[in-house]
């Protein structure tokens, strides 16, 4: 149902845009690739300086991030999303194979609307966790 | 390599295993779910045959980052007061999919409200998790489950009783060791890794509590731990 009243919310000619924050190659693809196909438009980076580019740029709707990246990690790019004012609206999840409690506490008291564990999620999962997120954004 | 060294090697190298198996799944789950093309049968179902090979890989390297967690001893774990109660009835919650899929029936003995007790919750409700579950895997359709938690001298007995398989008296004193498997599970097809009663017992030891169980083959199992109350 909430699939649904999310199309139908971001449906016509604007796609809600996804930022994917993810180092490696082959998830980057794969979740590109699930993304595009299911109606989003996609755009992807491998480190913090590249996403904060393309949040400037693109003004994603979502940002699908990684916690261990190359150079700054992703609670940091939390912090700085929610801590800046044109920012602080964009709805960020994680997705990462940290499953320590520790590390979920941590992200969500940053910030973050949902901790996905790579492992336990498959890409048909984590776009529905998407759609939620939009539609829930689109009611308020 | 001592034991500390050994325990962070497996943390890491478990880690970055994670990563390849979780894009493994993510493509079979893609093809499975049409993401690719229609599928024939045959295809499907070797596809799914990968699925179910790569989400045991996936729990085997989860027992594998358990253990070199709990071998890192007390000091890793955060201590805490919380209702003992309260953890079971979340943990049952969340294997109620599993439950209601073999039409089990479970029968809870739990008297009091409230059982306070000093505890990691992540950890000892790995420990309920994995009790329940193992009863849930060795049970057969429409079998019964009983779940106990009562208060006994200053601590707390919990059990889970199945009327599954049972385990077979030449293995009942290795059961606790990594990477056993009852021989009549392992014939029946069952899945597990056999690191789950092993990962129970050590964070059963990391809150100086106590474990056991009895059980006969075709007959059942009941597994039970007690905890003290109040950890110092």
């Amino acid at each position: 149902m909430l699939i649904q009243e999310s199309k139908k919310s971001f449906g016509g000619s604007q796609k809600p845009i996804v930022l994917l924050v993810e180092d490696d190659k082959f998830l980057r693809e794969l979740i590109i690739q699930k993304l595009e196909k299911e109606g989003f438009e996609a755009q992807s980076a491998i480190e913090a300086k590249e996403a904060f580019k393309l949040i400037d740029e693109k003004k994603p709707n979502v940002v699908l991030l990684d916690l261990v990246l190359p150079g700054i990690d992703g609670f940091s790019i939390i912090r700085r999303i929610k801590k800046n004012p044109q920012t602080a609206d964009i709805a960020v999840i994680i997705l990462s194979n940290l499953g320590q409690q520790e590390d979920l506490e941590r992200a969500m008291s940053e910030g973050a609307s949902e901790y996905l564990i790579k492992a336990n999620f498959t890409p048909g999962e984590i776009v529905g966790k998407i759609r939620n997120i939009l539609s829930q954004k689109a009611a308020n | 390599m001592n034991k500390k060294a050994k325990s962070e090697l497996i943390l890491i190298a478990a880690h970055q295993l994670k990563t390849p198996l979780s894009g493994l799944k993510w493509v079979f789950k893609m093809f499975l779910e049409g993401d690719m093309g229609k599928l024939t049968p045959a295809q499907k179902k070797l596809l799914a045959r990968g699925h179910e090979i790569t989400e045991s890989m996936i729990i085997l390297v989860d027992d594998l980052l358990n253990i070199a967690r709990l071998e890192r001893g007390r000091s890793a774990h955060n201590f805490q007061k919380h209702n003992f109660i309260i953890l079971v009835k979340s943990v049952i919650s969340s294997l109620m999919p599993e439950i209601k899929m073999k039409n089990l029936k479970i029968e809870t003995k739990m008297p009091l409200k409230e059982m306070w007790l000093t505890c990691d919750s992540s950890i000892i409700k790995m420990a309920i998790t994995n009790l329940i579950e193992n009863a849930i895997r060795y049970s057969p359709e429409k079998g019964k489950i009983s779940i106990s938690a009562v208060k006994k001298n200053n601590a707390i007995e919990f059990c889970v009783g199945d009327s599954g398989i049972g385990i077979p008296k030449s293995q009942q004193k290795k059961l606790f060791t990594k990477f056993l498997r009852g021989d009549n599970a392992v014939r029946m097809q069952i899945a597990g890794s056999g690191l789950g009663l092993y990962i129970t017992k050590e964070i059963i030891k990391n809150h100086k509590g106590k474990i056991w169980f009895k059980s006969e083959e075709g007959k059942g199992s009941r597994f039970y731990f007690s905890i003290p109350a109040k950890i110092k």
